[in-house]
């Protein structure tokens, strides 16, 4: 909601590629957050891994039917606040793509009780730094403070669950800077405008093919009616997960809760399911040329089932198939870029943090004087040398250190770990699950790793991406 | 976490009424000198809460050095530190960091070479030892040296077609010309393909020296550990001297350039002289600025632009940290044909904040705002780190995490007023769009 002043400065890695970027959600997503830095290398000893206790997570609900989570850290004096919806972009009905964005922006535009703009003020008044995001799941709003104004922030956000106003006025002020929010991450960048299509591409009933922040005629479209509806229906605690981290317990939060959150009207209907996603029978190629691109870029997802899709085994064997190729150390970078010289860049990567299905995504930037043709044969021949002479034990051990290693490393902040929590369970996670999962990814052999690879080769309805620079025409 | 934390909080509380402190109170952990064995000194606030060890380091110097020519070698050498080093190559160099975790990064800015090293307790050693093969003995060999070389150019080379960053390139260069802030730090085609490995080793050798150097240490590590990590990273480098760093005069006369872009949003960049840290004013200006169009909730830049009139997603300014010529920097995108008119809307903010300074209210609010939020905002060991590198950085003291919120508090309306008129001169300000048309009458 609230994009951050950026300073100019640039990682010489961030050779942008075609990945899954959630162009509205300015959060680490649960692979992400376990992924230690990318990846493992070929060499040395394997380490023990290092314990990490559990998080030590306390839940309760609150008689309105509101989930609520405490996460002690020793973070004296701080608390992160987040709020979590259970629906996001993909739930947008037929035609309004854009109308959980849209809902998102107007949260900071005034209740009965605070006028426009107040919200972050009297956030700002305590101290605090409060933003939002939408993703394709998950409708979220958040807050760092400090403890002694933890509960200001709850009454705010308790307000706003049902107390928005929408104003004729302020909605088309909206719109229009919501518009200009879709131009800017979306229309103004020939990356932008081709990863919208390959997202389109990979989906064919299943809204995640659809923008988050929307088409923009469907943004264009939306009525004040269609939104304060959506709003009205499924804004209430039974769609709402509350999480806070820090100087914390659950005994403490509890009499806040019930304060603040626990006299929101029961309500909060449940979004109606989703279409669901056939079976893909033919390979998909997207391909894009504009001028404003200055290097050719190849990549090829395969479809793949996510954590929440009931598959998170498989999904941590993709995670860690991810790391033994993608990263400085992958075997992408080492064969194509240090051994071959035949791209600037190479990695692979796993989008499983969604609710219904992710993709393994493998992608290469072309050298001078090398064709796209060329480094995607590289690139699916180190894929094929997995599948086919599997990995080394130590690299898979060496990623199970990195991922463990990466969740200590989270924890030195209150707002991942209490991202971390809150998008798992909103999407049907458990703490189990969050606790477990080291011990999970300890368990996959090299044998699991080489098969997901041969499971992804065998994969016919894969999507492809290239996108060169050229005239648009 | 700290004593300054509640120092924060309770500085705020004093002006805002509603709520009743509850003192987290916590070890309260100062900022400790560690001096090593061999001399060199790094500041350390400790915290075991949780088994990891951050280290930031700052040397002095960045791409302002960067002779004509040869734009682009301090972004050139720090992309190469951890490509090989002492014993080992690029590929095994990298192995031995990846196999333990430790996240070691370098970067170049334009005053300084900065870099973090973030890692496991059980690791610090070994972390320490390849930080200074990275400082101490980069090799320079060819194949990363051909492999970054060629990522730099496709990077500078994709950078030239993205609307933000051909517009703050432009605005440098329209401002101070052929000086040192003018030129590229990432560098032009002709000077990334002309820098040698000569220029790398000259430039490694010269600039990674003792006398330059600041460190930041947070985390779960005793001071005799510090003081054996200290001499593994940083005791094999020379002293070596400071860098002549003469100011900068950038130009503000009110230019205004088109760049013209094929693309549907406008990017404008505006700007003008800031104030140096060192400054009487720094901090009047500071709170100037969080209003004008800097951090606090709902500028006046913001709600103008933004929220008023649907301009623009975002728009921002901040007061760049320039240590040859400090500048107020801002920059926003707008539709194509919303361009002139948010141009005319920053100019009117600028003159009526020039004019009349900020209210009671908003610096009342700013000053809640910039107290309560500096402690969250420290809220990791890297960030905690990162913070005792720019407290050294700029003299500002080791009690400075207590003392800051004073300085913010001691500002006044006559103070913001004063500062308001001498930087907001809307008619000198440097402007550059880049879009389809001219939004400049």
């Amino acid at each position: 909601m609230i994009p951050r002043a950026s300073s100019a400065t640039r990682h010489r890695r961030l050779l942008r590629l075609p990945t899954s970027r959630d162009p509205t959600s300015s959060w680490r997503r649960l692979a992400a957050f376990l992924r230690a830095v990318s990846v493992v290398g070929i060499s040395l000893c394997a380490l023990t891994p290092p314990a990490a206790a559990g998080l030590g997570a306390e839940t309760f609900t609150l008689a309105n039917g509101m989930r609520v989570v405490a996460v002690p850290m020793e973070r004296p004096g701080v608390v992160h606040h987040a709020v979590y919806y259970a629906f996001g972009a993909a739930d947008d009905p037929s035609g309004q793509s854009g109308i959980a964005h849209f809902i998102e922006h107007l949260m900071f535009n005034g209740t009965g009780t605070t006028t426009d703009g107040q919200y972050k003020q009297i956030i700002g008044r305590n101290g605090g730094s409060t933003n939002a995001y939408t993703s394709a799941d998950v409708t979220a709003y958040y807050a760092t403070i400090a403890r002694d104004r933890l509960e200001t922030v709850m009454r705010l956000e308790a307000d706003r669950m049902t107390g928005v106003v929408f104003k004729p006025e302020n909605f088309e002020a909206e719109r229009q800077v919501i518009i200009e929010e879709r131009l800017q991450r979306t229309d103004n960048s020939p990356s932008g405008v081709f990863r919208e299509q390959l997202t389109a591409a990979a989906w064919q009933a299943h809204p995640y093919g659809r923008p988050l922040i929307g088409w923009r005629h469907e943004i264009e479209a939306l009525t004040m009616e269609q939104v304060e509806a959506y709003y009205r229906r499924h804004y209430g605690p039974a769609n709402a997960l509350l999480v806070v981290a820090g100087d914390i317990d659950a005994e403490s939060l509890r009499p806040l809760a019930e304060r603040t959150f626990g006299k929101v009207a029961a309500g909060g209907e449940p979004v109606p399911p989703r279409p669901k996603e056939p079976p893909h029978r033919a390979r998909v190629t997207v391909e894009m040329e504009d001028p404003r691109v200055a290097r050719p870029r190849w990549s090829r997802q395969y479809p793949a089932r996510s954590y929440f899709s009931g598959a998170a085994r498989e999904a941590a064997t993709l995670d860690v198939l991810a790391a033994v190729l993608g990263g400085a150390s992958g075997r992408l970078h080492r064969a194509l870029v240090v051994r071959h010289k035949v791209a600037l860049a190479a990695g692979a990567y796993f989008d499983g943090g969604k609710r219904d299905g992710g993709f393994f995504l493998v992608y290469a930037m072309p050298a001078d004087g090398t064709d796209v043709s060329e480094v995607e044969e590289a690139v699916i021949a180190e894929l094929r040398r997995v599948a086919e002479e599997g990995v080394e034990e130590r690299e898979v051990q060496r990623a199970a250190y990195r991922f463990a290693a990466g969740e200590i490393y989270a924890r030195d902040d209150v707002s991942t770990v209490a991202e971390f929590v809150g998008s798992t369970l909103i999407k049907g996670g458990t703490l189990q699950d969050i606790d477990g999962y080291i011990e999970m990814v300890r368990s996959i052999s090299a044998a699991d790793v080489a098969a997901s690879a041969r499971t992804l080769l065998a994969e016919q309805a894969t999507v492809t991406g290239i996108l060169r620079p050229g005239d648009a025409e | 976490m700290t004593h300054f934390l509640r120092y924060a909080a309770a500085t705020a509380l004093a002006t805002s009424a509603a709520l009743a402190v509850s003192n987290a109170s916590a070890t309260t952990s100062p900022v400790e000198v560690v001096v090593s064995p061999q001399g060199t000194e790094a500041w350390l606030r400790r915290d075991s809460s949780l088994p990891i060890v951050s280290l930031a380091f700052r040397f002095t110097g960045g791409a302002a050095l960067d002779a004509p020519g040869k734009e682009g070698l301090a972004q050139f050498m720090a992309a190469l530190l951890d490509e090989g080093a002492g014993p080992y190559d690029a590929v095994a160099y990298r192995d031995r960091l990846d196999d333990r975790a430790i996240r070691l990064s370098f970067s170049a800015g334009r005053d300084s070479l900065f870099g973090t090293l973030h890692t496991l307790r059980e690791n610090v050693e070994e972390a320490a030892t390849l930080l200074g093969h990275a400082l101490a003995r980069p090799r320079f060999d060819d194949e990363p040296v051909a492999r970054i070389r060629s990522q730099l150019e496709a990077v500078r080379a994709q950078n030239e077609t993205r609307p933000g960053s051909v517009g703050r390139t432009r605005w440098f260069s329209l401002v101070f010309g052929d000086g040192p802030y003018g030129r590229p730090s990432s560098g032009t085609q002709a000077s990334l393909a002309g820098i040698n490995v000569e220029d790398l080793r000259a430039a490694a050798s010269e600039r990674l020296v003792r006398r330059r150097l600041v460190v930041g240490v947070a985390g779960d590590i005793d001071r005799e550990m510090l003081a054996r990590v200290l001499d593994l990273a940083f005791g094999d480098l020379p002293v070596g001297e400071l860098p002549d760093e003469a100011p900068e005069i950038g130009s503000f006369a009110g230019q205004a350039v088109h760049v013209p872009m094929d693309i549907p949003q406008t990017e404008l960049v505006f700007g003008l002289p800031g104030v140096a840290r060192d400054d009487a004013d720094f901090f009047p200006a500071f709170v100037l600025n969080s209003v004008l169009g800097g951090g606090t909730p709902g500028t006046r830049l913001e709600q103008e632009v933004r929220i008023k009139r649907g301009l623009a997603y975002s728009i921002y300014t901040y007061l760049a940290d320039a240590e040859r010529a400090p500048i107020l920097i801002g920059a926003t995108s707008t539709r194509d044909e919303g361009a002139g008119e948010t141009v005319a809307v920053v100019r009117d903010v600028v003159r009526q904040t020039a004019a009349g300074g900020l209210t009671a209210d908003e610096l009342a609010d700013a000053k809640l705002y910039i107290t309560g939020s500096f402690p969250l905002a420290l809220d990791s060991t890297s960030e905690i780190a990162g913070f005792l590198v720019a407290m050294q950085a700029n003299d500002l003291g080791i009690d400075y995490l207590d003392r800051r919120n004073a300085l913010v508090e001691a500002v006044t309306i006559e103070d913001v007023q004063r500062v308001a008129k001498r930087l907001l001169v809307e008619d000198a300000m440097v402007w550059v769009a880049v879009g389809r048309s001219n939004p400049f009458p």
